[in-house]
């Protein structure tokens, strides 16, 4: 065991190297830079630029140099010093910019996700046991809609809903008078307050589609000769399902873990820009459009590092639960 | 005393008429906001006497003396609309534009002159005006703009429009005392005044020498080592980022920055992803008639939004004081109107500075020599705008609202152009025809007309695809130039696409895009519709870089009339007398109707903003432009909530 996580880990590195110089590359495709891109943000406003003032910009910003020298130094950067570069668009060194949205994102996406594997873990084995009640037919029902309706559909709905019946500030995580508040009770409810929209829009769809996963995979299961046997065997009802066949149908959920970790941090991006949520999803949207490489690079690095983390884990996780499972 | 010279403007018109400065202590005591009292009182900051300039600038309020306090609420959208915060807080030039739009009136500066052929203007700043950090602000800022920052190698960027001559030397700036400058240019230059007005021509008044020194190599050795330990490339890169005088916004990332401005920035964009906050200035220069040190307002509060429709609600539900930006569109008035009641807020006007809702400009210096030819010919230009039914555009997409026009001065302007407006906008396909079988008669099965080399003529119209109204209205007009054979095409691509093929390139059949100016001031300082005298004239690139460059490879030598266009715009910009000025523009607009280089659908609408009930003495009418960075020059200092 110990041999194939060393064996994982090393096999990681070149992974890396590679996806840090395809994400690089894949930010420098479009044409134009960050500067291209303020500049037609500033000629929309009626303020443009001189063009003999942009390609100096460009030659101090280093962005006249052949992009393996840009990707060169930036790399530097990274190992020598923990630099990850300095974000053009809001003039702060990349990791200040993304570890101030850490917080937040962390927060939601966790406070979401429990909610996904505490409402669907039982509902799915439910569905499973009792196929074709009503209570599984409700929540087919429920589970289809939340699958089939778009988050920013949910989360625009849910806003409109809440400033029209409860006359409630929508977006952002606190009301304007909390903001800069030091926390007390009335600021945490206030959060909680804007906290249930974004909660159930980003869960909704994550538990519809784990109930169904659970549903099948646990219904396959059922079926099999060593239920039977457990119950002929005269086990009472409840372990012969949870100890059996609910943990062979886990493991979706385990292999999914590798994709949890990117998704924690990037996520529900759309629903984060319509519900204006301060979380890392729309920062790196804003990076890709405006061009700010280093962050949208090192915010990709960051995604590509977690991928491979979530991996290794969910892996290791897999082995743990499933003993059939083979190292080689 | 104020010295507006003689006729180097019209007169200052408007409601809220800033006073030209009084000694205003002698009529009444000074007075300041209950906090900077207190702050007084415990000796953090000296008493307002000391902190005022001996002479403050005096504004007279639009409605009446407001009381302090309070928050104004305004909101930026994404990360690259910072250049919004100059609109609300950061307009303090050397002069500045009265709040009607019609000339400039001494801001910074006490007063100014200039000689009699205007090539030397002299500018008397205000004395004990302080920096917000309370150092004093004196000529010697002003000259570290010129020589450390202008004239520096490695910093400069070529230098602003208004302080170069026409022959394309740069203005040279002399101290005097530390009270008094002088700006001297090499051949007159009338329009001066008027430029240094403009929203980002305020350099001059930004520089805080005893801060920025610390970033700059000639006075700290050290401050390439302060850059690279900071992971930048150098102190040039440092000094940008620290004085934010290269692109407009990013001085209000700088917390440290002393400023001029009314509030300064406390916790800039990127510190909280939700909030900009800005404070009052306890240093800023100006009293109203009573002697109330502004601004009355305690702070502005920018809301972040990452998205239209969010702001949209917050104005809804009350939690904007003052926007005509973003989400002030045709489609939301009416929205916006259905919930003033609960949103508690009401309206105002923003006059459109612009010459027209979409300038269509086909690429009059394309490399393609059969294409240029066949672009340059007036007559081809003209059969193209016979065959848009404007009407149908405007009740299509202007939501009924408008009349059909070219790109134009607007009729109420003294400069107006009739046959500028109004030539070849009537819809008369069989007129286009005609035309158009005059130039290329041939045509192929499916009825597209060919060239002479046997080839369809296709235009392709490159759009940035985040332009709705361009990428609608050419659902309705692609069909209108195919009925008379013409093989139109639109090509909508990413924003940075658009920039880098259209903008700064040269390689395209055709664009549309709008801004620019219809009529006063406006359409002085900003003709590019007019004749090509800058980038962003993208119907004749060729042209303008020969205007401005002679010498650069992509320079093409401009037909006659247009040469002449260039030599009355010098002559303009030399003129110092108003009366010659109008007869240049008229005669440069004239030749515009006649080359007919451009055309249109529609003088824009009038837009709106909203306002908070509980915001006061905002005004109910104001030109809506960048270069008069709306709402700012209405005083926003003397906004107050009631």
């Amino acid at each position: 065991m110990l041999n194939y996580i060393l064996k994982r880990l090393v096999y990681m590195i070149p992974t890396l190297i590679g996806m840090s110089i395809i994400s690089f590359a894949i930010i420098q495709l479009p044409p134009g830079d960050y500067l291209t891109s303020l500049l037609s943000t500033l000629a929309d406003g009626g303020a443009p630029i001189d063009p003999a003032t942009v390609e100096r910009l460009r030659s101090q910003y280093g962005l006249d140099q052949p992009i393996w020298i840009q990707y060169g130094k930036w790399m530097l950067g990274i190992l020598t010093r923990g630099d990850f570069g300095f974000s053009f668009e809001w003039n702060q060194p990349v990791s200040e910019v993304i570890w101030s949205r850490m917080g937040s994102t962390l927060a939601i996406s966790f406070a979401a996700l429990l909610l996904v594997w505490a409402v669907s873990l039982p509902i799915g084995i439910y569905s499973a046991v009792r196929r074709n009640s009503i209570g599984d037919h409700v929540f087919t029902f429920f589970g289809f809609i939340g699958l089939a309706v778009p988050n920013f559909i949910l989360a625009l709905t849910l806003m409109y809903v809440s400033f029209r019946v409860f006359g409630q500030s929508v977006g952002g995580l606190f009301s304007p008078e909390y903001v800069d508040a030091p926390w007390s009770l009335e600021k945490l409810w206030d959060l909680i307050l804007h906290l249930w929209i974004p909660i159930l829009v980003i869960g909704m769809s994550g538990t519809a589609a784990m109930i169904r996963i659970l549903r099948a995979n646990l219904t396959d299961e059922l079926s099999k000769p060593y239920v039977t046997t457990a119950r002929a065997k005269g086990l009472p009802e409840y372990k012969v399902i949870v100890k059996y066949p609910v943990r062979i149908a886990l493991n979706p959920f385990v292999s999914a873990i590798g994709w949890v970790l990117p998704e924690l941090v990037s996520g529900v991006t759309i629903t984060a820009i319509v519900l204006n949520l301060p979380t890392a999803g729309p920062l790196l949207l804003r990076a890709l459009v405006a061009q700010d490489m280093y962050l949208a690079g090192s915010f990709i690095l960051l995604l590509s590092v977690l991928t491979l983390v979530g991996m290794l884990v969910s892996d290791i996780l897999l082995a743990l639960l499933d003993p059939r499972i083979r190292y080689n | 005393m104020t010295n507006i010279s003689r006729r180097t403007f019209l007169a200052a018109t408007g409601a809220v008429l800033v006073l030209p400065a009084i000694p205003a202590f002698a009529q009444a005591p000074l007075k300041e906001a209950p906090a900077l009292a207190e702050a007084v009182a415990a000796g953090t900051i000296p008493p307002l006497a000391e902190r005022l300039p001996l002479n403050p600038m005096v504004v007279q309020p639009f409605e009446s003396v407001g009381q302090y306090g309070g928050d104004l609420r305004a909101a930026l959208v994404g990360g690259g609309s910072l250049n919004m915060m100059h609109r609300y807080q950061g307009y303090e030039p050397l002069v500045r534009y009265t709040p009607g739009f019609g000339g400039v009136i001494p801001n910074v500066a006490e007063s100014f002159e200039a000689n009699e052929d205007a090539t030397a203007y002299t500018f008397k700043l205000r004395e004990g005006h302080k920096w917000s950090d309370g150092t004093p602000f004196t000529t010697d800022d002003v000259m570290f703009f010129y020589e450390d920052i202008l004239l520096n190698e490695e910093l400069a960027q070529s230098p602003p429009t208004p302080l170069r001559s026409t022959d394309g030397s740069t203005a040279t700036f002399e101290k005097i005392d530390d009270l008094t400058f002088r700006i001297v240019f090499a051949q007159p230059n009338g329009l001066l005044p008027l430029r240094l007005a403009w929203a980002n021509d305020d350099r001059t008044t930004r520089t805080p020498r005893h801060y920025l020194e610390q970033f700059h190599i000639k006075y700290n050795p050290d401050a390439d080592k302060l850059a690279t330990d900071q992971g930048l490339t150098g102190w040039v890169q440092l000094f940008q980022i620290k004085s934010g005088i290269a692109v407009d916004g990013e001085i209000f990332k700088n917390k440290d920055m002393p400023t001029l401005y009314g509030w300064r920035v406390t916790q800039p964009i990127g510190e909280s992803a939700e909030y900009s906050i800005s404070e009052r200035n306890p240093y800023y220069f100006k009293v109203d008639t009573d002697g109330n040190q502004l601004p009355y307002i305690d702070r502005i509060t920018y809301a972040v939004a990452a998205d239209n429709e969010v702001l949209l609600l917050k104005a809804l539900q009350g939690e904007i004081d003052l926007l005509d930006q973003w989400i002030c569109t045709p489609a939301n008035r009416a929205v916006l109107y259905d919930g003033q009641e609960t949103g508690q807020y009401g309206f105002y006007t923003t006059t459109s500075t612009e010459p027209n809702e979409m300038v269509f400009q086909l690429n009059l210096t394309h490399p393609d020599p059969a294409k240029r030819a066949l672009y340059q010919n007036k007559d081809f230009r003209a059969a193209l705008s016979h065959s848009i039914d404007r009407q149908a555009v405007i009740d299509t997409i202007f939501i009924g609202q408008g009349a059909p026009a070219q790109p134009s001065i607007r009729p109420e302007d003294p400069l107006y152009n009739e046959q500028l407006a109004t030539q070849f906008t009537a819809y008369d396909t069989a007129k286009a025809n005609e035309l158009l079988d005059a130039i290329i008669p041939n045509k192929d099965g499916e009825g597209m007309r060919l060239d002479e080399a046997g080839k369809r003529v296709t235009i392709i119209f490159e759009i940035d695809q985040v332009r709705q109204t361009f990428v609608d209205s050419f659902q309705l007009v692609l069909p209108m130039l195919r009925a008379v054979g013409i093989d139109a095409q639109m090509r909508t691509m990413d924003r940075s696409l658009w920039e880098v093929r259209v903008r700064q390139g040269g390689e395209y059949d055709a664009t549309v895009h709008k801004f620019g100016g219809n009529g006063g001031i406006v359409a002085i300082l900003d003709p590019r519709y007019f004749f090509p005298n800058t980038t962003e004239a993208m119907y004749a690139k060729g042209w303008q870089i020969w205007y401005n460059d002679k010498d650069s490879v992509d320079a093409v030598e401009p037909p006659e009339a247009t040469k002449r266009q260039f030599e009355a715009y010098n002559e303009l910009r030399q003129s110092s007398d108003p009366v010659r000025q109008n007869e240049l523009m008229a005669e440069i607009l004239q030749i515009a109707a006649d080359e007919f280089y451009v055309f249109g659908i529609t003088l824009p609408l009038d837009g709106y903003g909203i306002v908070a009930n509980r915001l006061k003495n905002v005004q109910p009418t104001m030109p809506n432009s960048w270069g008069y960075p709306t709402p700012a020059p209405t005083n926003p200092e003397q906004y107050y909530l009631s």
